[in-house]
Formats: structure tokens, C-alpha cells, sequence
């Protein structure tokens, strides 16, 4: 259905660190130039603020931090999951790198990819290239 | 008319009462649905309670400029009657005012009297004039 | 490499100002679990965990390894804590209190620009040197939820159940079911009162009633004799399922299982079906059934000429039972709109503890019979009308806790709610064991006002007269509807539904209000059409069929417009302006257009467009609200708009009225 050559994407990030937050939106914009894309980046402050926000716009992805407080990321990702017009949406679940068992308990949850925190470019744009370019997938580079 | 407690509330700018005696309840309902063939101060149709009731527009019906209800507008449900009147808001409860009642200016059938009162004048409704059964 | 900032680069300020910040929080959590050794608090622990963690997130995002890694090295200790793999012993939090120290160490030297300090050594073998005989192998835990449940716990979640377990607490699931427009409100109130009452271990997703609202399942750990009722509540909670009862400390694995039966996931032979779905079935019970009246016309046209008998018989013959079967698929698929009368207990149950704190009163809304099952839009007529003896049992019920004690009652009231069929009714009582009403009373205010005139006798059932009107007056009418109303308004509403109230009292003891409403609401298969603003509805059993209809399917006949109707002509005419409508301008292409009858005549109106059938609640307009006499009601049709009703017979008597046609014919 989306072009994905011209269709502007939507990204969510829920992190409760403002630094944080403003990391991933510089990785997400010097993805979005090199690859020609647009994003439309939506911050969420915690779990609450990303379920308000879910129905808001069609995102194309979403990148939630898995330690935050109250509602932490694996609830917040099981909570997408739940609910069936998001249940195709990917999810990166973004945590301090820590062991293969913390990846693990992400993609138990639901997540669709794992980022550990420092995460280098060259993992942040393969991992965004394998969720929001399927199509062209040989081509870009 | 007895000299009882007053519902007073504000339409088109303007003060307004009924007899309290004559009031079921305040209510908000979703909105008011145009009723077409209806008399220009009947402002529509709308659900309370379950229940369908006309609407009199209460500043039309006193010849002032109609009322645009907007969502969840405000209206007082009357008892023995099937209609409801649309307001701006409802000042309260008071006593029968001590000013004395005069005959309302000509043209003015939904207003049983007007009372002088300090910084303007309230206009005493008579329920019964918009076409319902009143009470025995 | 790290796409993280050198220190020094824009980020060292905000680092900065968030490492304190992460540092104070931990210090507070760490002073506030002091001396909380036996079984510290688990919330306290993970906020700590989590300031740790974040501040191990932070440094490594600006490049600061050093502290990242005395961070990661604590972290590390406060999981094995979290875990139960270290006891919390007095060494072990003196072990933390260090930890933290050095990271305090670490980000000053960052304050007073350092690039990149570091600690000469790993912060773990410092922690582990003050640790030696504190860590244990973990036990593990016997499944106590129920299986769906239990396969999306996160580790620390099933460690969390399974401590609890040892700890013989209660374990209850808490169902919120929320607006979406303010989902976050009262899903921060229920955590925070699952928290209150004892630990709120995870948050999971559970089953809306409705695809527009937020369902959510909190999982909470709770002390020994815990009122759950009392805190679901307070949560504003739509369910609250025990899962575990936390009276003793229960030996697994036999009981466990058993409570793993009790929840209600393992319900044999239930589907829970999305109303939206249930609403779509029923729409297309109705748009069959339309089909089907315009088929039986269509076949008997057809038939009337065919000169073969056997095919003919056959063919009225299949068309018989193609009308039964549709005709026993309407009721059938309306009684999956059967709901549990829970969607409107919960909703009382919720106003009740609102009115409660306005009033001061102090009391607990108990019910039985939650399973009994009714028609949803009965549901949510009846909620008004219910609402409103429930206000009532705790304003002139209940009284206050002082009165009570003094009356030799328990200081907390209690209003009891049942709900059981009985035949084809429902019966809903409320029971309160308030100060009860007093028929003497009832009968001297009754001559007071003027309800009961001297001459009468008194009635026989003086409790009737709490429902006439004028018996309680309005006595503060305020913008917010509900307040100052009499219990008329209960009685008119509760006879729209064909429903009827009684009361029953004993003063000092307590009043009962018993109600009794159909089991469902005859409702009205409607088709609903738009004309500019304004949607009208039409009986189902009145429309022939629906189509969209060019300008080439209309003719004259005899100077009046009408449609093509296979070989008859149909008089047509515009709806916007046979109701006085301003009439929608430029116009171009097919039309919308309804064909109705009512027996005797036929007639096609066009209009804007078909939004749909509808089974529809509709309300009669009293005769004494002008309008245009073919319009019979209103009815609210799904999504909160009103429709007006049309009376098809007024309709078609004016357009034969106004047509060459309807002379003609």
C-alpha cells in the first residue's frame, strides 16, 4: 500500500530522558537524509503519552526505551500488541546494553528488534533499514 | 400565580424565571436536532433521559435573537409537559420578587409578567403558552 | 563507534543536570528502604534499579564509559537484589550506599571537567568483596496464573508472583475497562491505588468492552485480608479477579492449580465476541431481512405469470423457508447483545464511591449476580435511572458514620446490589442498611403538600407516593443534572423501559428498591438516511429496497417525476424538500434514492445518502411539540447522533397528496 519512496513515515519514541529522546531523533534524522526518506518524528514521554499517541497517526514504527517508570517499555510493548490494528506495527525496544538475556526479554514481549544503549550507526541504520525498507532491501545502501 | 420559589436562569443576555414547583431537572444532553415544521423559537429534538423532548428556544420565544446550542447544551426540563428550555445558564433558587409584576411588552405571549429589578428586569415565563398539558 | 557526544559537547549540560537528578532519586529510595531488610519494598527497589539504569543509559549515550560502567556494575547488583538472588541483608544495602557514592564521585569530576573519569578499578569487585555469602540460588516458582497470563510475564513479574506466593499474600487481576479520552487518568488511579494497597507487580493489556476504549489488567500482590471489592472500587475497576486468596501460606502445587481453575480464562464453551462485531452480524441480519421482503416481491411478480406450475411451487416453496430462517436469524443474532449486567454495576459501583466522598458517607456497594446477562442497550438505559437510587440509598439511606455508631451499627454502611432473572424480567434490588423510611412520615408529608388531599384514604402501599411528582422537590436545581431530582424521574424512566419500581422498608434498619425491567427492549429496524444534516429513520419493514438511481431511471408520467421501478413507475420525490429542507445544490450523477411503501402505497424519495440499518430505540415525540406530522420520534443511532423517526404513512399520504400520480393512481 506505501510508497515507500515518497510516503512521509511515522516514528514514535518513548523514552522518559529528554538526551535520550533527543539522540534517537538525530539518529532517525541522518537515517531519514541518507536514505532519501521523511520521517515524521513523535515524542512520547512515557507509556501513557505513546498509547494517546498510537491512534493519533499511522505510525510506521515505534522505539520505546524498556526502563521507564510507572509503565515501563514491556508493558507498553505488550499493550500495542493487545490491541489488533497495531499488532503489525514494529517495535524496537531500545535498553542498556546489558546481556543477550535482556534482547531476549524484549522480543518476548513483542519487540520486533533490540538496541542496546550506546547503539553504534551502523546497527541503528541496519536495523531501520530491515523494518521501514523491506522493499528495496538489496538496492539501498 | 402563586407567589412561590423561582428557577431563575439567562438567555439571550436577558434573566428569565419559572415557578420552581414547575421544574423536573437541569440537563445537558448530547445536542438538539433540528425539527423541521417546527415554529422558529422551538430550536429542536433531544434525548433526556430516554426520553424525546421538544426544545423551546427561550431568547426566540422571547423575541430576542435564537440561540446557536452548541454540544451539550444546557436546558431545564419542565414537569407535566414534553418540552424542555434551552438557557445560557441557571443563576439558582430564589424568592418570588417583592418588585411588582407588570404586564409583558405586546407580542411577548411566552412571558406571563416582567419584574423591575436592580440592573435590568426579569421576565417571569409562562410555561404553558408553548402548546403543553398543564398540570391539574 | 558511539554516536554519543564528547563531553564538553552540547549534551555535558543536560547530562549533568539529569545524572544529579538520577543520583538524588537514588539516594531517597535508598534511604527510605533503611532497615526494610526482611522484606524491602519492591517499588523502592526498582526505582532505584531504574535511576541506576538510566544513569547508566545516559552516560553511555555521551560517551562517558567510565561512568556507564561503575553504573552497569551496580545496576547489575540491584537486578540480583530485585531478583532475589541476593539477600537484602544490612551488607548488601551498605554494598548499594557505596555504589552510589562512587557514581557520585564519577559525575563530579564531570561538574569540574573532566573528560572522562573512570574508577581506578571494576565497582564490582568492591561490591562483591562486601557480598560474600549474600547471594543464593533463586527458587523457583510454581505457575499460579492463569496460562495465558503467566506466558507473558517478564522474569522479574514471575519472581514478583512467586515471592508473593511465599509470602502467602493475595494475588487479583484488577480489569479496567477505560474511555479512551481519559484512559490515563484512570489507569494512573488504579495503579496507584493497587500500589497503595499493596504491590501493582505488572501492567497488561486486557479486552476492551468496545474497540474504543482501553482495557488494561493490573496484577497486584495484596496483604492477607484485603477487601478487593473495597479496591476495585477504588481502581474504578470494571472486575476484580482473585487469583490466589491470601488468607495461609498454601503448599503447592495442588491448591495452585485450583485457583488456576477458578479464574474465569478456562470458561468452557465461551467466546467473547467484540460488540462491533456483534453489531456487524446484526446489520446484516437487517440488510438480509430488507433483501429478503424485496425478493418475496420480486418472486411474486415474477411467479404470477410463469406458466410452470412445479417450478413455481418450488420456487414459493424454497422462498418459505429462505423467510424462516432469515426470520430466526434477527432475534438470534440480537441476543449476542446479550452483556453481563457487570458493564453497568461497575459503572454504579463507580458513582457510588464518587457520591460516597461528596456526601461523607462512609460505605462499601456490594453485588451479587454479576453473570446474569442483559440486553446492552438496556444496560445503558437503565444506568440513568439506577444511578439515581443508588445516589439516593446514600444520601437519605446511609447515614453518616457518627449517626451509625451512635444507632449501635457498624461506623461503615453497606448498600447491597443483586441482580437475577426471573422469567422474562430482570430484578435488580438495592439493599442499604441505612436509617429506613418511615411510612407514617411518608403519608403526613404527602398531606403536607398537598399529594394526598384530606378525603383520601391513605394508600395502601405508602412507599408509591416516594414516586409521584412533587413529592421530593427540586430543591437545588444546579447545572449538573441529577442533583435536586425526584425519584418520578426513576419511575417515568424505568416505565419507558417497561419496567416498574417497589419499595420496601423497616425504619432503623434499612430500605430495599426493588426494579424490574424486561429482559430486552423491543427495538425497531430502522434504515437511516442523511438529508443535509439532518438523519431520519425509517421502519425496516417499510423499505422496499435501496439504489442508486441516474437521471435516466426517472420519467414524467403525467407531469409527475418518477422512478423506473422494473414495469411500474414509482412517484419520486426529493425528501429535503417534501420536509421544507433548503434543498442541496449541484447535483451531478446517480442519486441516492429509498423506495418505501405502507401497504397500499409506494413511493421513492431520493435523499443525500443510506447510512445504514440500525435496530433502533426510537421515542415517541408527544403530540404537543410542533413539527411536520411525519416525523413520530427521535432515536439515537450509533455514534451518538439523533435521528428523527419518520411516520411512513404521513410520508406517503403527502406525496400522493402533492402528485399528478397519486390522483392518476
Amino acid at each position: 500500500m506505501t510508497n515507500p519512496a515518497r510516503t512521509r513515515r511515522h516514528v514514535l519514541v518513548v523514552d522518559d530522558s529528554g538526551p535520550a529522546r533527543m539522540l534517537i531523533r538525530q539518529a532517525l534524522d541522518s537515517w531519514a537524509r541518507s536514505n532519501g526518506e521523511r520521517l515524521e518524528v513523535v515524542e512520547a514521554e512515557n507509556g501513557f503519552e505513546a498509547l494517546r499517541e498510537l491512534p493519533r497517526a499511522p505510525f510506521d514504527l515505534v522505539l520505546t526505551d524498556v526502563n521507564m517508570p510507572t509503565l515501563s517499555g514491556l508493558e507498553l510493548i505488550r499493550m500495542i500488541r493487545a490491541r489488533p490494528e497495531q499488532r503489525g506495527l514494529p517495535v524496537v525496544a531500545i535498553s542498556t546494553e546489558r546481556d543477550a538475556e535482556d534482547a531476549a526479554r524484549a522480543r518476548a514481549a513483542g519487540a520486533d528488534g533490540y538496541l542496546g544503549k550506546p547503539f553504534d550507526a551502523e546497527t541503528f541504520d541496519r536495523l531501520l533499514d530491515e523494518l521501514l525498507l523491506p522493499s528495496r532491501a538489496p538496492e539501498a545502501s | 400565580m402563586t407567589a412561590g420559589d423561582l428557577l431563575a436562569f439567562r438567555a439571550g443576555g436577558e434573566r428569565f424565571a419559572v415557578p420552581l414547583e414547575r421544574v423536573r431537572e437541569a440537563a445537558r444532553p448530547r445536542r438538539i436536532t433540528p425539527l423541521p415544521g417546527a415554529p422558529a423559537w422551538w430550536s429542536g429534538v433531544a434525548l433526556v433521559r430516554g426520553e424525546a423532548l421538544g426544545i423551546v428556544d427561550v431568547a426566540a420565544a422571547a423575541g430576542l435573537p435564537p440561540s446557536t446550542p452548541g454540544l451539550l447544551p444546557l436546558v431545564v426540563v419542565l414537569h407535566g409537559c414534553n418540552h424542555a428550555l434551552l438557557v445560557d445558564s441557571i443563576d439558582g433558587v430564589e424568592p418570588f420578587p417583592t418588585g411588582q409584576v407588570v404586564p409583558p411588552p405586546p407580542g411577548r405571549g411566552a412571558l406571563s409578567g416582567v419584574v423591575a429589578e436592580e440592573g435590568g428586569f426579569l421576565s417571569l415565563l409562562d410555561v404553558d403558552h408553548f402548546g403543553a398539558k398543564g398540570e391539574p | 563507534m558511539s554516536r554519543g557526544q564528547a563531553p564538553g559537547g552540547p549534551f555535558s549540560k543536560e547530562f549533568l543536570a539529569e545524572a544529579e537528578m538520577l543520583l538524588e532519586e537514588a539516594v531517597t529510595c535508598i534511604d527510605g528502604l533503611d532497615g526494610e531488610t526482611d522484606d524491602p519494598s519492591p517499588s523502592k527497589v526498582n526505582a532505584l534499579f531504574r535511576a541506576v539504569h538510566s544513569l547508566k543509559g545516559v552516560a553511555g549515550m555521551v560517551g562517558l564509559t567510565g561512568i556507564a560502567e561503575a553504573a552497569h556494575d551496580l545496576e547489575t547488583l540491584l537486578d540480583d537484589v530485585r531478583m532475589g538472588r541476593v539477600v537484602p541483608t544490612s551488607a548488601a544495602f551498605a554494598a548499594i550506599r557505596g555504589g552510589l557514592t562512587a557514581l557520585s564521585s564519577l559525575v563530579d569530576r564531570v561538574a569540574a571537567g573532566e573528560e572522562a573519569p573512570s574508577l581506578g578499578e571494576r565497582l564490582r569487585t568492591r561490591l562483591d568483596a562486601t557480598l560474600v555469602g549474600a547471594r543464593q540460588e533463586p527458587v523457583p516458582e510454581a505457575p499460579v496464573l492463569p496460562p495465558d497470563l503467566d506466558a507473558s510475564l517478564s522474569d522479574y513479574e514471575r519472581h514478583r508472583v512467586g515471592e508473593a506466593a511465599r509470602r502467602a499474600k493475595g494475588l487479583v487481576l484488577v480489569d479496567l475497562d477505560l474511555d479512551f479520552d481519559s484512559f490515563d487518568t484512570g489507569l494512573r488511579t488504579a495503579m496507584a491505588e493497587s500500589s497503595a494497597a499493596g504491590e501493582l507487580i505488572g501492567t497488561f493489556p486486557g479486552t476492551a468492552s468496545d474497540p474504543s476504549r482501553m482495557a488494561f489488567r493490573l496484577l497486584v500482590a495484596l496483604p492477607p485480608d484485603t477487601d478487593t471489592a473495597a479496591l476495585g472500587e477504588r481502581c474504578g475497576a470494571r472486575r476484580v479477579i482473585v487469583v490466589r486468596g491470601g488468607a495461609r501460606p498454601v503448599p503447592p502445587p495442588a491448591p495452585v492449580r485450583q485457583a488456576a481453575e477458578a479464574a474465569p480464562h478456562v470458561a468452557k464453551g465461551v467466546v467473547r465476541v467484540p460488540l462491533d462485531k456483534v453489531a456487524a452480524l446484526v446489520d446484516l441480519a437487517g440488510d438480509l431481512a430488507l433483501t429478503r421482503g424485496a425478493l418475496g416481491r420480486a418472486l411474486r411478480r415474477a411467479l404470477a405469470g410463469a406458466p410452470d406450475r412445479s417450478a413455481r411451487y418450488e420456487a414459493q416453496r424454497a422462498f418459505a423457508q429462505l423467510d424462516r430462517l432469515v426470520s430466526a436469524l434477527g432475534p438470534t443474532a440480537l441476543s449476542l447483545r446479550l452483556v453481563p449486567v457487570e458493564t453497568l454495576t461497575s459503572r454504579l459501583g463507580r458513582a457510588f464511591t464518587r457520591a460516597a466522598a461528596a456526601l461523607g458517607k462512609e460505605a462499601d456497594f456490594v453485588v451479587h449476580g454479576v453473570e446474569t446477562e442483559i440486553d446492552k442497550v438496556l444496560a445503558d438505559e437503565l444506568a440513568d435511572p439506577l444511578l439515581h437510587i443508588v445516589r439516593n440509598a446514600l444520601d437519605h439511606g446511609v447515614e453518616s458514620p457518627d449517626a451509625r455508631l451512635a444507632a449501635g451499627k457498624p461506623r461503615r454502611g453497606r448498600v447491597a446490589m443483586t441482580v437475577a432473572p426471573r422469567g422474562r424480567e430482570v430484578v435488580l434490588t438495592f439493599s442499604d442498611d441505612g436509617r429506613g423510611i418511615d411510612r407514617n412520615a411518608i403519608v403526613k408529608r404527602a398531606r403536607e403538600t398537598g399529594l394526598l388531599s384530606s378525603k383520601e384514604p391513605d394508600p395502601r402501599d405508602p412507599f408509591s407516593l416516594l414516586f409521584r411528582p412533587g413529592f421530593s422537590t427540586a430543591e437545588a436545581v444546579t447545572e449538573f443534572s441529577g442533583r435536586g431530582v425526584g425519584l418520578d424521574v426513576v419511575a417515568e424512566a424505568l416505565a419507558r423501559l417497561g419496567g416498574r419500581v417497589r419499595v420496601r422498608s423497616t425504619p432503623g434498619s434499612g430500605t430495599t428498591f426493588e426494579v424490574a425491567v424486561p429482559m430486552t427492549l423491543v427495538l425497531l429496524e430502522s434504515l437511516v438516511v442523511r438529508v443535509g444534516d439532518l438523519r431520519l429513520a425509517l421502519p425496516g419493514e417499510n423499505v422496499v429496497r435501496t439504489l442508486q438511481a441516474r437521471p435516466d431511471d426517472t420519467e414524467l408520467v403525467g407531469g409527475t417525476p418518477c422512478l423506473r421501478d422494473g414495469d411500474r413507475a414509482v412517484p419520486l420525490a426529493r425528501l429535503d424538500r417534501l420536509l421544507g429542507l433548503t434543498p442541496r445544490g449541484g447535483r451531478t450523477g446517480p442519486e441516492s434514492v429509498v423506495v418505501a411503501e405502507d401497504g397500499e402505497r409506494v413511493a421513492a424519495f431520493v435523499v443525500d445518502s443510506v447510512e445504514g440499518v440500525w435496530d433502533l430505540l426510537v421515542k415517541p415525540l408527544a403530540d404537543s411539540v410542533p413539527r411536520l406530522r411525519e416525523i413520530s420520534g427521535a432515536a439515537e443511532v450509533p455514534g451518538g447522533e439523533v435521528a428523527l423517526a419518520l411516520d411512513p404513512g404521513a410520508l406517503l399520504a403527502r406525496v400522493y397528496a402533492s402528485t399528478q400520480a397519486g390522483r392518476a393512481a
